[in-house]
């Protein structure tokens, strides 16, 4: 230890007494490194001085800095959206679970503690019901939870049961409520596969949501055996009668251990009485198990309606008939439970679900059919982009071609060419572009991107053509042609150079116009409909009046747009500033 | 000076070039005929809009088409008649055989290329040599007309070079192929007098030392007298007179000459009061009848504004394109 700090101070010592030693030298070195930049400002080429004036520019470095992060999402799309990707989704994968999620950061998703247990009690049930596979979001099951109303709120249990009462009107529900929330059978039992167990019940709760907000309110129903002989046969049922609803007219839509209520602002919903039931023809249990009984309710606040959705899942071969209707109602308020019909429905265990707070990566939240919009502004970049690069290649391309050979030649190829050009401007260009595409049937990307590149030129075309009227008449034109230089080599080599500063902010500045063309278009239907673009994602947005509740579906996209096209333009103008050549160096 | 006849470089013989506008035709160069020998320098002179540098684009078949056209006559250099030679032909003489430099140095070189750029690519495309080679004979000429560390500055733009020192890289741009004749249009208008001075001194030293023929373009007859052997004075598309350097200050013939001489200063001669020459040059869509230069001529009679002057051989070197020469 003692050797290393003195290794340490020695080293030091000696890095100091070095660093005078070379103080003289260092400075020399550095007039030379001055002269040697001197030498290399006065030799700066034409880029080089460029470089260095838009370099300066603070907001066209910034824009361009958007340019090139876009251009980055665009390319690498595929890799950061998608399946498996960073962004779990892709455009085009809807997350039929969570439609019209809110967007919410990552940290305000998994900020929930409670309800992990029943989370854990719904999977086992669901593990027990092979048939029916019981999803959970991606990574959501165990650290994602919802929160619970407390059972407090559950104001009255009712015993309601018809036959074999597990549960007499002397027992004061409140006694087997436990604190966290759950309820605790009476009485064990032991179960007899003939016999049809039944416990039954009321809840009754009221909900008055909270001003500007609205409330989603479920009810789970679930069982739980601690013994793990104890197995579920798979007509474990729960069912949720809603009785004296003002809500649904139908008395038996409740049907499910999962009962949501969306009570919209403003209103209150008081005293819903509902009575539970949950019947086990075929259950084995073993002697002297504890069952519980787990009645719980979730009540969410949301800033937005619509935002979370329940996630009811099935097997792929259950129908979605409510299965108390299919045996058409084997359930009454009055007579109570009809022995004689049993319900066997395929399905059932859908029911058995969880009230899930879905969007822990739905960052931009989702569209309608549950869509990731962080997905499809991610991608609407590799359209948007692509059409756009494309488009104003092709653009600048014929611009060029054209300008160069009418400013060039003059005369009459001057006039064919510019008259055509005038021809081209005095048609409306986004009613030409919409002939030209729905002349085709398909449409693709690089299909919309010829046909504004094709009929975009004209702009570029006359400002090449300016140029080269007046460079044509320039000594070093002269001088080159007298030093037997070919006119298409004068033309490309030596005069396009000294035209082509206005020609890269004008290609610049019509790059954002693309962008804004290529949206306009998928936001009116003509785009390709296999892509995802800036443009289709508004309009996913835009359908109905999903713009009133769900505004993230058609906001973020169209701020994407805006901030591309802020993008080009501000870069468009640095490099107007950086290349003008009035100001010198 | 007189030269061998099998000495002639350049004959130029009746040319006619004309501009086809919307107002008419314009008869910018009318029946021209001059010679260059080798090792000749040819004075050039008239005033703006006469006809100097549409004779010597002529030469070089460098007319903007359209509006102008050569409607006739013939440019024989070497014996070959540069009018009946394809465009391609015609690319391999400019620059090559016949070099051109041209009046304002300041935008006669390229903004966006170094120099090296420019005068390689000359060099490379009319020569066959490489990259090193080319390099070499471009340090060379540089070198050549006077462009100190030429080795370092060839690297640099055009923009870090004075007028003088443009002028320069331009004639050593003209220069590097070797050409037998150089057309200097102008060369020293836009320069301050000093670099005239040297520019002048450089053109004459190299034209000298190379043995080249100089077709010399200017409206200054001060630097006539300084660089030229022989000169052509031209008057709206015609040459007026011709005749050796020393004749022309001497004893010029044609009243044009005359005139131009007379509203000059001279040292040699106590004038109290320059000389005017009354009127504007005539339009040249309607040029006047007969002899060009009769509504401003002194000495103009009936016989000018009807008949067209002869050219008169006055000594066979000396030929004035009036009625009257020699008699005046």
């Amino acid at each position: 230890m003692l050797s290393w700090i003195l290794e340490f101070v020695t080293s030091e010592t000696e890095v100091i007494t070095m660093h005078k030693d070379e103080k003289i030298t260092l400075d020399e070195e550095k007039i030379q490194a001055f002269e040697k930049e001197k030498e290399k400002r006065r030799r700066a080429g034409r880029i080089m001085i460029f470089w260095r004036r838009f370099s300066r520019h603070r907001l066209g470095v910034f824009g361009f800095s958007i340019i090139v992060f876009v251009t980055f999402l665009g390319i690498f799309a595929p890799f950061i959206a998608g399946t498996g990707r960073l962004v779990p989704y892709g455009p085009r994968e809807p997350n039929l679970q969570a439609r019209f999620t809110a967007p919410m950061s990552y940290e305000s998703a998994i900020d929930s503690t409670a309800g992990q247990e029943l989370s854990n009690l719904i999977k086992t049930i669901a593990a027990f019901y092979n048939d029916y596979k019981l999803e959970f979001i991606n990574g959501m099951s165990t650290t994602a939870l919802p929160y619970y109303l407390q059972l407090s709120k559950i104001d009255n249990i009712v015993d309601e049961a018809t036959e074999q009462d597990l549960w007499s009107d002397s027992l004061d529900p409140a006694d087997y409520l436990n604190s966290n929330g759950t309820l605790n059978l009476p009485t064990s039992f032991t179960g007899n596969a003939s016999v049809d167990y039944r416990i039954g019940g009321k809840i009754a709760f009221q909900v008055t949501p909270s001003k500007n907000k609205l409330s989603f309110v479920s009810i789970y129903l679930a069982v739980r055996a601690d013994s793990p002989e104890s197995i579920w046969k798979n007509n474990f049922k729960a069912y949720l009668y809603e009785s004296g609803s003002d809500i649904n007219s139908e008395n038996y839509i409740a049907s499910a251990s999962v009962r949501s209520y969306l009570i919209s602002t403003g209103s209150t919903v008081t005293s819903r009485l509902a009575d539970f039931r949950f019947s086990s023809a075929g259950l084995q249990v073993a002697t002297g198990s504890t069952y519980i009984v787990v009645i719980d309710t979730e009540i969410m606040d949301i800033e937005f309606p619509g935002v979370s959705q329940a996630v009811f899942t099935r097997s792929a071969t259950s129908d979605m008939v409510d299965p108390l209707r299919q045996t058409n109602q084997n359930w009454n308020a009055l007579d109570g439970w009809n022995d004689e019909d049993t319900i066997i429905s395929e399905g059932w265990a859908a029911y058995v679900a969880a009230f899930y707070v879905t969007n822990k990566f739905h960052v931009f939240g989702t569209d309608a059919l549950g869509r990731d919009i962080l997905a499809a502004t991610i991608w609407g970049a590799t359209a948007s982009l692509t059409v756009a690069f494309l488009a104003q290649s092709i653009t600048t391309l014929i611009g060029i071609i054209v300008g160069t050979i009418a400013g060039f030649y003059g005369g009459f190829w001057d006039n064919v060419l510019m008259r055509l050009t005038d021809v081209i401007l005095a048609i409306p260009f986004f009613f030409l572009l919409l002939i030209a595409i729905t002349l085709w049937e398909q449409i693709s990307l690089y299909f919309m991107a010829i046909i504004i590149g094709v009929l975009g030129w004209a702009g570029i075309a006359r400002v090449v053509r300016a140029q080269f009227l007046s460079l044509r008449e320039l000594e070093y034109t002269e001088a080159a042609r007298a030093l037997g230089v070919s006119k298409v080599t004068i033309m490309f080599k030596h005069l396009l150079p000294n035209a082509l500063a206005p020609v890269i902010v004008q290609a610049t500045l019509g790059t954002a116009t693309v962008i804004l063309i290529e949206a306009g278009l998928s936001f009116l239907g003509f785009g390709d409909p296999l892509a995802v673009s800036w443009g289709t994602a508004i309009q996913w947005g835009m359908t109905g009046n999903t713009l009133r509740f769900a505004p993230w579906v058609a906001t973020i996209p169209g701020l994407a747009i805006f901030v591309v096209v802020l993008g080009f333009n501000l870069m468009g103008d640095a490099l107007r500033d950086a290349l003008d050549p009035r100001l010198k160096n | 000076m007189t030269y061998a006849e099998d000495s002639v470089l350049l004959d130029v013989e009746n040319l006619k070039t004309q501009f086809f506008t919307e107002d008419g035709v314009v008869k910018a160069v009318d029946n021209v005929s001059f010679k260059l020998h080798r090792g000749e320098v040819l004075g050039l002179v008239g005033e703006s809009g006469c006809g100097k540098t549409i004779t010597s684009l002529s030469i070089l078949k460098l007319v903007p088409d359209p509006p102008g056209k050569i409607v006739g006559g013939k440019v024989f250099f070497n014996d070959e008649n540069l009018l009946d030679l394809s465009e391609e032909k015609m690319r391999d003489i400019r620059g090559n055989e016949i070099a051109m430099i041209f009046q304002d140095p300041m935008t006669s070189l390229n903004p966006v290329f170094t120099i090296k750029n420019q005068l390689l690519e000359n060099i490379k495309l009319h020569q066959d040599v490489n990259d090193d080679e080319a390099l070499e004979k471009g340090i060379e000429v540089m070198q050549m007309v006077g462009i100190p560390e030429a080795k370092r500055r060839i690297n640099d733009y055009p923009h870090l070079f004075s007028g003088g020192m443009r002028q320069r890289v331009m004639i050593a741009m003209a220069l590097s192929c070797n050409p037998q004749m150089l057309i200097a249009d102008e060369p020293t208008t836009a320069l301050d007098v000093t670099i005239q001075a040297q520019v002048l001194d450089l053109i004459k030293d190299l034209q000298e030392d190379l043995n080249m023929a100089v077709l010399y373009i200017t409206h200054n007859l001060g630097v006539i007298a300084e660089i030229a052997d022989n000169v052509a004075v031209m008057y709206a598309g015609n040459i007026v007179e011709y005749t050796d350097v020393h004749t022309i200050y001497e004893k010029p013939d044609h009243p044009y000459t005359r005139a131009l001489l007379s509203s000059i200063p001279r040292m040699d001669k106590k004038i109290s009061r320059l000389g005017v020459i009354r009127g504007n040059v005539p339009n040249l869509i309607n040029p006047p009848s007969g002899c060009r230069f009769h509504p401003r001529c002194p000495y103009a009679t009936e016989k000018c504004s009807t008949q067209v002057p002869p050219y008169v051989k006055i000594d066979p070197s000396h030929f004035s394109l009036c009625h009257y020469a020699a008699t005046l």
